[in-house]
């Protein structure tokens, strides 16, 4: 790659929404640059994993470097696209660590979203330049005036900053390239300094190992140099560096204010400080480190039990392998009287948890059990000391602590404003406090609440598209923990508690919720040759039952001309069946139990 | 000697309920099917067979015409030495009688009938896709009685569709007006991939409530008794010394050898399996060939459950002596975890018989499965 003074290189992120089409646009512009092979391109070059391709959404951030011409002049423009999702809010936030500016789209069929306020505010607090950008003008549904006079009137943006664009059809690319280098400042830094490069991504590589995304600020990286991770003081040796774009390409030496990848021979990205600078060795007490970032905390934990009690080994594997190239999820080992050893994980958010899931069964092969997920909780101890509780099997007797604490967000949610008396008591009626209203024009408005997590996480997502006809949108960020009346409901089958299926739940909650449990459990449990008790109950007190009937009728009519084989076939069927169960107070539970509680479709 | 079951693949038409091995065919296959038949006879049994039961079975027996079944009356005559027979039976398709079917049946060996009548309803009838009309199992009966055939049993099938008790009873008592000695009562099952069970999966039909189809297990017991007989085996009554001895055979697992299409055979602990399909089946045996499509010498541990399987299906049970031989355990003390329960739950009495409770038959197959994966967990047996 020819050498880009520092004026001629731009490093900028793609941010929006979820699905207001960011890779398709990363798409384009790859599309445009000077180096592209037309013979490589594919739909979705951006999305390059499986599940990506599959689900249409970006998981992962990726940074491609592009050589540009832009009126006849040579530029490097080193682009991060970003996913929309807001359990991925943590990789927006790293990738504009490492630029100067971004690219806010809005589709102008949606206008702006709750991610999009979201990641606007990140971008201004990170210094960036934004260039706003209404997106699918090619669509009938566009609605390009006013998604330009909302972005005007929530971010102040001036009608004549606005690109219109398609990323699809390409209208407004030009535009966008020249923007780009017009409006997004040229990076700051000088090439004599000494080394410091900002750490904003790792990926696993099955022929590299690991490998590291970083943003030079100063100085400059090239193989064999001797380099110090600033916040562990682990030293390497510079293998090998380059740029990404549809793969890794190989450079001499990353300059000054370029992003790209280092290659030193880290073993594991759980030893990769994210956001931790990189330094040269011998200058690792003379330099400061750049304002760091800090790594993501899951928000939600769930157990991941084994089908076969003897794969347990094959998931700590599947586990660690998935760990190489996703750091941002948490697992230690757990055991549970109902089902077995397995691992407690930690989850950015339930999307990241489903893909987390999905990919371990792929990836593994194996077959699984899921708890339910819960957040996390506090408790704080007669002698003034904060425990953290990650599963309700854990939460001692309410003697042993003074209160208990649970996480709060602060939610944003986008809202046609004749869906907002429901947006508000759905709120409210989910622990929500109102805080904030403000109008969109176009017959949109973001309400602001304060909430438990929990809530959210139960279902909230879910009611907030079914009352707001699919238009509602929501974002959180978590503010702190907050004490509150929370109670462990423990589920017992047949008088034996199911450690698995224990819950925290706020007191006005408790009963309700623990009868859709039980009922669901009526459902998936098979009737057996006697009655099954199903209870639940807080401290001592039962607040809810349910009972599973006897086997009524269980015999096979008819046994056909001297064919014993066929009722010994049925015999064996049957037996197979009954190894699969987990057995609990001598009631066989199926596997299928835990899963469809994880299920219990939540109509308060 | 073992017992013979002799199975005759053919029907006039499929029933909508069934999903045993059985075909509409032409005059032709049949004939070729009687030639094979003896074949194999002379295959596996070159010096004769002189079993102690008979049992024809289909199918449909009487799907055969009249000369076709005094072809069938000659192959027996050359084949099999009925001079220790005890008891011939033959299924009747009520609709198929003639009386001189009737008299071929007899000429054949035949002492014992058993009407596949299923119901005496026209309209269950129809719905179960029975060939006949109401009147014709009464004139089935006399036909047989005529020739000669004195043993009569009926099989009748409840928890049909929109079946009440009250039809049921009327049922029961119409099959009991012929002065009939035995009664095969089943529930109907619904099979895999049979048009009655496409049409419960599609709704066509609404299957019999499990109350009330518990409730027709316990009264088709009470009316038998009543009438003086005795439920022996889960869906067969009989009056006392009427129960079928063929059919017993199964239960107690003895030996028997199944010839014809389809038939099974179990014949010192293995089972034999003839090809299904009367074409395949044919022909192995012009090739000279044994038509079996599957022999399995069963192990012990199979033995055992197999016995379990087919004996508990017994008001007698299975004798616990018998267990203990075949296990060389004693069994009460390998399948103890399972006893206990299942005793403390009243569904079986355990003494030098192991047996089910009235309340045990009517979940039989969860009370097996306990027991066969308690002795799973406390056995090793010999392969
Ligand atoms: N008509 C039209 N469709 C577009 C345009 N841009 C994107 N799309 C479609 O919108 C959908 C989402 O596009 P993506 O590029 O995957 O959106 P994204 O913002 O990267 O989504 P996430 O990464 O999941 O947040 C896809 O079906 C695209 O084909 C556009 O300019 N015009
Ligand atoms: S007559 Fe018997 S074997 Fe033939 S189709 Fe009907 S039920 Fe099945
Ligand atoms: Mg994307």
């Amino acid at each position: 790659m020819a050498e880009y003074p520092l004026s001629n290189i731009r490093n900028f992120s793609i941010i929006a929404h979820i699905d207001h089409g960011k890779s398709t646009l990363a798409d384009r512009l790859l599309q445009s640059s000077a180096a592209f092979d037309q013979r490589k391109l594919r739909e979705q070059t951006m999305d390059s994993m499986d599940l990506e391709r599959e689900r249409g959404i970006t998981i992962k951030a990726k940074a491609i470097a592009l050589p540009m011409v832009i009126r006849g002049e040579n530029y490097l423009f080193n682009l991060i696209d970003t996913p929309g999702h807001v359990d991925f809010g943590y990789e927006v936030s790293r990738a504009m660590h490492a630029c100067e500016g971004a690219l806010l789209l809005v589709d102008t069929t949606q206008g702006i979203q709750a991610q999009t306020v979201a990641n606007m505010y990140q971008a201004i607090n990170a210094d960036l330049t934004v260039i706003p950008l209404a997106n699918k003008v090619d669509m009938v549904a566009s609605r390009y005036e006013e998604t330009v006079a909302e972005m005007h009137q929530v971010f102040g943006i001036k009608e004549e900053e606005v690109i219109k664009c398609s990323g699809k059809t390409g209208i407004g690319v030009p535009e966008i390239l020249e923007a780009i280098v017009d409006r997004i400042p040229p990076p700051k830094g000088d090439r004599d300094n000494p080394l410091t490069a900002l750490i904003f991504d790792a990926v696993y590589d099955d022929y590299r190992g690991v490998v590291l995304y970083v943003r030079i600020r100063d100085g400059f990286l090239e193989p064999r140099q001797k380099i110090a991770m600033m916040a562990t003081g682990k030293e390497f040796e510079v293998l090998e560096v380059g740029v990404a774009r549809m793969g890794l390409i190989k450079q001499p030496v990353l300059e000054t204010g370029c992003v790209g990848y280092v290659v030193c021979g880290v073993k594991s990205i759980q030893d990769v400080g994210i956001g931790d600078t990189i330094t040269l060795a011998s200058s690792k007490d003379v330099v400061k480190p750049l304002p760091g970032y800090k790594k993501p905390q899951p928000m939600v934990y769930a157990g991941i039990y084994p089908t076969q009690a003897s794969d347990f080994e094959n998931l700590r594997k599947g586990l660690q392998k998935l760990s190489l190239s996703d750091s941002s999820f948490t697992y230690v080992p757990e055991q549970s009287g109902a089902l077995g050893h397995g691992f407690r994980c930690g989850y950015l958010g339930l999307l990241h948890m489903d893909i987390v899931q999905e990919r371990l069964e792929r990836e593994s092969g194996l077959e699984l059990v899921m708890t339910a997920p819960n957040v996390h909780y506090e408790i704080l101890t007669p002698k003034g000391e904060v425990v953290k509780i990650e599963r309700a099997a854990d939460l001692p007797d309410p003697s042993q602590y003074e209160e208990i604490r649970e996480p709060i967000v602060r939610l944003n949610v986008i809202t046609p404003t004749d869906s907002i008396g429901d947006v508000i008591k759905l709120s409210l009626e989910r622990r929500g406090l109102y805080q904030n209203q403000e109008h969109l024009g176009q017959g949109r408005a973001m309400l602001t609440f304060k909430m438990p997590l929990s809530e959210i996480i139960f279902d909230y997502f879910d009611r907030l598209k079914s009352i707001t006809h699919g238009y509602g949108t929501m974002d959180y960020e978590l503010i702190g923990f907050e004490a509150a009346d929370l109670v462990k409901v423990r589920i017992m089958v047949a008088a034996e508690d199911v450690d698995a299926l224990a819950m925290i739940v706020h007191k006005q909650f408790a009963e309700s919720r623990s009868r859709k449990v039980l009922i669901k459990l009526k459902d998936e449990i098979p009737r057996h040759l006697f009655v099954i008790a199903l209870q639940a109950a807080v401290g001592g007190k039962i607040i809810a039952a349910e009972r599973i009937g006897s086997v009524g009728k269980n015999v096979t009519a008819k046994c056909y001309g001297g064919d014993v084989s066929r009722k010994r076939k049925l015999l064996e069927k049957q037996k197979k069946g009954k190894a699969r169960m987990k057995m609990i107070g001598g009631v066989e539970v199926p596997q299928e139990a835990f899963l469809s509680i994880l299920q219990v479709d939540n109509e308060d | 000697m073992p017992s013979l079951y002799v199975h005759i693949p053919f029907c006039v038409r499929k029933c909508e309920y069934c999903d045993f091995y059985s075909e509409a065919a032409g005059e032709r296959d049949i004939d070729r099917y009687l030639v094979a038949l003896e074949c194999e006879f002379t295959l596996r049994y070159p010096d004769g067979i002189a079993p102690e039961t008979v049992f024809l079975g289909g199918g449909t027996p009487t799907r055969l015409s009249a000369e076709q079944l005094r072809t069938l009356g000659e192959i027996f005559k050359r084949r099999v030495d009925l001079s220790r027979c005890i008891e011939f039976t033959c299924e009747i398709n009520p609709g198929t009688l003639t009386p001189e079917k009737a008299d071929a049946l007899v000429a054949l060996g035949v002492d014992r009938a058993s009407f596949g009548v299923q119901s005496f309803n026209p309209d269950f009838l129809k719905s179960l896709g029975r060939i006949y009309e109401v009147g014709t199992p009464p004139q089935a009966v006399a036909m047989a009685r005529a020739a000669g055939i004195t043993r009569v049993s009926m099989d009748l099938m409840f928890a049909l569709p929109g079946q009440n008790l009250t039809q049921l009873r009327d049922d029961l008592h119409q099959a009991l007006s012929f002065g009939t000695e035995h009664l095969s009562l089943y529930a109907l099952t619904y099979e895999d991939d049979t048009p009655l069970t496409r049409d419960l999966q599609s709704g066509k039909v609404q299957p019999c409530p499990e109350e009330l189809e518990r409730a027709m297990f316990s009264t088709v017991g009470d009316f038998c008794a009543k009438s003086g007989l005795q439920r022996y085996e889960v869906s067969n009554f009989a009056r006392p010394g009427a129960e079928c001895r063929h059919n017993l055979v199964y239960w107690r697992v003895g030996e028997w050898a199944g010839l014809g299409a389809g038939a099974h055979s179990m014949l010192d602990h293995e089972i034999i399996e003839n090809a299904a399909d009367h074409k395949a089946y044919a022909d192995a045996l012009e090739a000279g060939k044994l038509p079996f499509v599957r022999r399995e010498k069963l192990t012990v541990g199979r033995q055992v459950e197999t016995l379990l399987l087919m004996a508990l299906r017994l008001d007698e049970g299975v004798e616990v002596a018998r267990l203990d031989a075949l296990i060389g355990e004693k069994f009460t003390a390998r399948a103890a975890d399972a006893l206990e329960t299942l005793t403390r739950q009243g569904l079986i009495e355990c003494g030098a018989h192991l047996r089910c409770t009235d309340r045990g038959l009517m979940v039989l197959d969860s009370v097996i499965l306990e027991i066969a994966c308690v002795l799973d967990r406390t056995t090793a047996l010999p392969a």
